[in-house]
């Protein structure tokens, strides 16, 4: 579902150049939830960033289902993977306009992509993210962080894409509000056969959601591995382990 | 012998719309020495509100009531600001979350380090020169694990990274040597391995000082590392007190509740246990 080879991305010009993804390939499966771990700064988001088309120069090559990140991003297939690949936040508050009723940030991408039956679809989005439709009729204000969260998930489904890109999406909630976040993520990818992408500096959060990962440094993937084989604590590269040593 | 901070039923509230209060924090008793002490609990618990209330820095809306607050023996809360601010900074010592918020954006950081040290030394009624400063300042940042202190003195608050920073703020923190320190959520924008080294840095320092620290932190199993006993706060109370390293055996649901809904590099692939909230939590303890 996701392919990447050999991605390169780039930051800034001339002396102020920066490389900050350096040769990157995963491939991910349909319906599987892929993981991709590292300190700050290593380039993970970036990857996420370069898939949705929001970095300005990057080389290499990329598909979704099959149609070229390319083609995807500037050319005539624009529209098509566009809907394909839907992307999360980690501050909800942020992502959401913070003058707009979450009912209609919801609607919204499905009234410029010309769908029917906005409003049974916006009610039903509700009740898959655990909220009622009477949620509706609120500020992002009025929310707690988890509910907010629960929006952004919500928004990024109306679209019915195949693909979430998931950047730390419960790096800004406590504990008990991530497990509840954690758990509606895996229900809705077994529900919908959807293909998680997910970045997160928490090892523990990678290893619980994913069946596979990257481990990134420095723009580099140093390791990929199974999840199985992460919890055994059987990690080839040095780099791995110092982080599981780390996060315990 | 005086504990080195003596408080007694602490609340702080806010007046709402309607004029009636809310409580942020109800009852808090906390007895300390020089010893670690971890405060832990979700956002919006009241940790935060807590360690404000001992170092008088609440919001001029906050309402701050207690039976006493006792640092050393001396009743902060009938202390003139005058006396507080000497306190301050000098005795107790406070770092927060965010260095790039805490530091001065247009000023090096050398600077800062000297500003405050000078300060120091003038309280005690020394002078001390710009250029001593300098080189104490150099000194501190050694101590603080920093390899290249000339280099980072000269550096502006962006230049450096957020484990830096923060390591600058122990630095400065430490440079009037307080008896009391208080950590707000120092750790938690940093990276796993970078965390290690800051509260490495941290506890070198306490140790060696003797001091006392009120750690704040949302992360339990951290705290249960890193402090001698911790207090689980929740809605405004300290729900329950517990050796740091009996964390695990924690009596309490909430607390149970919230370790176990952390996930686990080796653990099951299944839903994660849902925190159930329970209205008895919100009533005083018996």
């Amino acid at each position: 579902m996701i392919k990447i080879d050999n991605l390169d991305v780039w930051y800034g010009a001339g002396a102020r150049e920066t490389h900050v993804v350096q040769g990157a390939s995963l491939h991910v499966e349909r319906g599987q939830s892929f993981g991709l771990v590292g300190e700050s700064g290593s380039g993970k988001s970036t990857i996420l960033r370069a898939i949705s088309g929001l970095v300005p120069r990057w080389g290499g090559a990329m598909s979704i289902d099959g149609i070229d990140a390319r083609d995807g991003h500037r050319g005539p297939q624009r529209p098509k993977y566009l809907r394909k690949v839907q992307m999360v936040f980690q501050d909800p508050f942020a992502s959401l306009h913070p003058k707009r009723l979450v009912g209609e940030a919801i609607s919204e991408p499905m009234k410029i992509n010309k769908m029917d039956d906005i409003s049974e679809r916006t009610d039903a989005l509700f009740a898959a993210i655990g909220l009622t439709p009477s949620h509706r009729y609120r500020y992002p204000h009025e929310l707690s962080g988890g509910q907010r969260q629960r929006i952004a998930i919500a928004r990024a489904l109306a679209l019915e894409p195949d693909v979430l890109l998931l950047d730390e999406p419960t790096s800004a909630l406590d504990v008990s509000i991530q497990a509840e976040i954690l758990n509606l993520l895996e229900r809705l990818r077994q529900e919908r056969g959807l293909t998680y992408l997910i970045v997160s500096h928490d090892l523990a959060v990678i290893s619980h959601m994913c069946s596979r990962l990257a481990v990134m440094s420095q723009g580099r993937i140093v390791e990929t591995l199974d999840r199985d084989v992460l919890a055994h604590g059987k990690a080839r590269e040095q780099y791995t382990r110092d982080l599981i040593a780390a996060s315990r | 012998m005086n504990p080195l901070l003596d408080i007694k039923d602490l609340s702080v509230s806010f007046a709402k719309e309607d004029g009636t209060l809310s409580h942020a924090v109800q009852g808090l008793s906390l007895k300390m020495g020089r010893e670690k002490v971890g405060i832990v609990g979700e956002s919006g618990s009241g940790k935060s509100l807590t360690a404000r209330a001992i170092l008088g820095v609440q919001s001029s809306q906050a309402k701050v009531t207690a039976g006493h607050i006792r640092f050393d023996g001396i009743d902060l809360a009938a202390a003139t600001p005058a006396q507080l601010r000497a306190l301050r900074g000098d005795r107790i010592g406070m770092i927060m979350q965010d260095p790039r918020h805490s530091l001065n954006p247009v000023h090096r950081i050398g600077d800062q380090i000297v500003e405050s040290i000078r300060l120091g030394a003038a309280q005690s009624g020394q002078r001390l020169a710009r250029r001593a400063a300098w080189t104490k300042a150099r000194d501190i940042l050694e101590a603080v694990d920093i390899r290249d202190p000339d280099r980072v003195l000269q550096l502006y608050p962006h230049e450096v990274s957020g484990g830096m920073g923060q390591r600058v703020m122990i630095a400065i923190a430490f440079v009037r040597e307080p008896d009391l320190l208080i950590a707000d959520e120092i750790t938690s924008a940093l990276d796993v391995t970078v965390q290690a080294r800051v509260l490495d840095v941290l506890d070198e320092m306490v140790s060696r000082r003797d001091m006392g620290l009120i750690f704040i932190s949302h992360d339990l199993p951290l705290v249960s590392r890193f402090c001698d006993r911790v207090l689980v706060m929740y809605a405004g109370r300290v729900v329950e007190e517990i050796a740091a390293r009996d964390l695990a055996k924690a009596t309490h649901p909430y607390t149970k509740g919230l370790l176990r809904c952390i996930p686990r590099i080796d653990g099951p692939q299944e839903p994660l246990p849902i925190l159930q909230r329970e209205a008895s939590w919100l009533e005083p303890p018996p």
